[in-house]
């Protein structure tokens, strides 16, 4: 089938998202659930809370903490990655950081907001199902953010039928074959402002395929705010019908 | 990285910085395929060299990553490895007086640029510093490292929280990446070629032959 990728999605289309609300409510103050295709984080948000030690302490913000967990079975091969672990490290840091400038940390100052997620499955796009799972266990918490942070993965292909010497439509939301493959970037967004606060890539690619690649993740973000924001409208629907009774 | 460089950092506690650097060094040497690893190899499956770069900061005045970045790919560039000939089992190292050592084969160099950004300005134009100072770093509300090369290849982006930028934006601070690559480029290979001279005066004949890439 030609202009199909391995899964028989177009460039432009999205893996099945599922998301959950409240998966854990009695030990987190908010907690989520979301499966990207087969890539499948779990996270719980507790806090504002006190500190767990003195150096977390800042006067004017909450400080915000985030702990990554990578179940040894998630992978292809099973890999236990402990806390010291590179790759746990940068996401936990890139995590921290995307959300400390999200968070109104500036209302809950000597407080700390810990986000610990656990990454069940892994199949491509893992920060990116993190940063989604974070913001929809916030908002369970009911810490006030900016807007939704939402992420989405984006990759160039290297077609072979590309005759004229255009580029080829960058792939949206990719798999774990087509990552390991090709050139992807991760990109997350505030709301629907299309502002970006969050940008990685670990690939070589052509500075020309950037812009592309950029864009595509951007329209991905987009349609990932649609979803997030569908699934909490109906959960706290539910919730207050509940509420009512 | 100890309290030489600057007052805040302590001995022994290693700080996001300091993770944020090497993983960031790793990403864009190592991943982006920079060094030639095979070239690394004595005899297949059995014995390599070990390469190991040690960077010791004598002072901190922002942008320690650019800079270590810089620093790491002169070191690579500039570094010679020892002769090794294998004949069967016997594997020999000559020592560097007996034969001339060779360099790395660095397939291309990667160069850190990193840009801060300070929220916008009143016309909703993002405010942009490259190479910021210390005290630049610690006012700044977000930034973001692109490593690219002289040939213009994109080797690794990061910008992890801060304040939220356009995406034009960053494209443009991409672009302006690789022209401040190219610059930087030369005066690597300006420093390369004035130690190269400098440590062989009048006996340039001798450094010709013990190259291993010529003209042809």
């Amino acid at each position: 089938m030609e202009g199909l990728r391995n899964d028989g999605r177009r460039w432009n289309e999205l893996r099945r998202i599922h998301c959950q609300l409240s998966t854990s409510s009695t030990n987190a103050d908010g907690s989520s659930y979301i499966e990207q295709g087969f890539t499948k984080v779990l996270c719980n948000v507790t806090g504002p809370a006190e500190p767990s030690s003195r150096q977390k302490v800042k006067q004017d913000a909450a400080t915000v903490s985030c702990e990554v967990y990578f179940a040894a079975f998630s992978g292809t091969d099973r890999i236990k990655r402990g806390r010291n672990d590179k790759k746990v490290q940068e996401l936990q840091t890139a995590i921290q950081k995307t959300f400390s400038s999200v968070i109104l940390t500036h209302l809950f100052s000597r407080s700390e907001i810990t986000i610990s997620i656990h990454i069940l499955s892994q199949d491509g796009g893992t920060l990116a199902a993190c940063i989604n799972a974070t913001t929809l266990a916030l908002i369970d918490a009911g810490i006030p953010l900016k807007d939704y942070v939402c992420a989405c993965t984006s990759a160039q292909s290297t077609s072979i039928f590309d005759n004229e010497g255009t580029t080829p439509d960058p792939w949206l939301d990719v798999n774990y074959l087509e990552e390991s493959d090709i050139p992807s970037l991760t990109v997350a967004t505030v709301g629907d402002s299309e502002k970006i606060v969050a940008l990685s890539m670990e690939n070589k690619v052509r500075i020309e395929m950037l812009e592309g690649m950029i864009a595509v993740g951007i329209s991905g973000c987009g349609k990932v705010r649609g979803i997030m924001d569908e699934e909490v409208r109906r959960h706290g629907k539910a919730r207050l019908e509940a509420a009512m009774e | 990285m100890g309290p030489m460089a600057s007052p805040s950092f302590e001995v022994g506690r290693p700080t996001d910085l300091d993770h944020t650097l090497s993983r960031l060094l790793e990403k864009s040497i190592r991943r982006s395929t920079a060094l030639d690893l095979e070239s690394l190899c004595i005899v297949t499956a059995q014995r390599v060299w070990s390469l190991r770069a040690d960077l010791h900061f004598l002072s901190h005045d922002g942008n320690l990553i650019d800079t270590a970045c810089i620093a790491t790919i002169t070191a690579l560039a500039h570094f010679r490895l020892p002769v090794v000939t294998v004949s069967g089992e016997d594997i020999t190292i000559h020592p560097v007086t007996e034969r001339v050592p060779v360099p790395l084969s660095l397939l291309h160099w990667p160069i850190c640029v990193t840009f801060s950004f300070f929220g916008e300005d009143d016309d909703g134009e993002m405010v942009c510093v490259l190479d910021a100072t210390a005290q630049e770093e610690a006012l700044r509300e977000g930034d973001m490292t692109v490593t690219v090369n002289k040939n213009g290849e994109v080797c690794q982006i990061s910008k992890s929280g801060g304040v939220a930028v356009e995406a034009e934006t960053l494209m443009k601070c991409a672009r302006m990446a690789a022209q401040k690559v190219k610059g930087i480029d030369k005066l690597i290979a300006a420093a390369l070629r004035e130690d190269e001279v400098a440590r062989n005066k009048g006996n340039l004949d001798w450094l010709k032959e013990g190259r291993s890439e010529n003209e042809r």
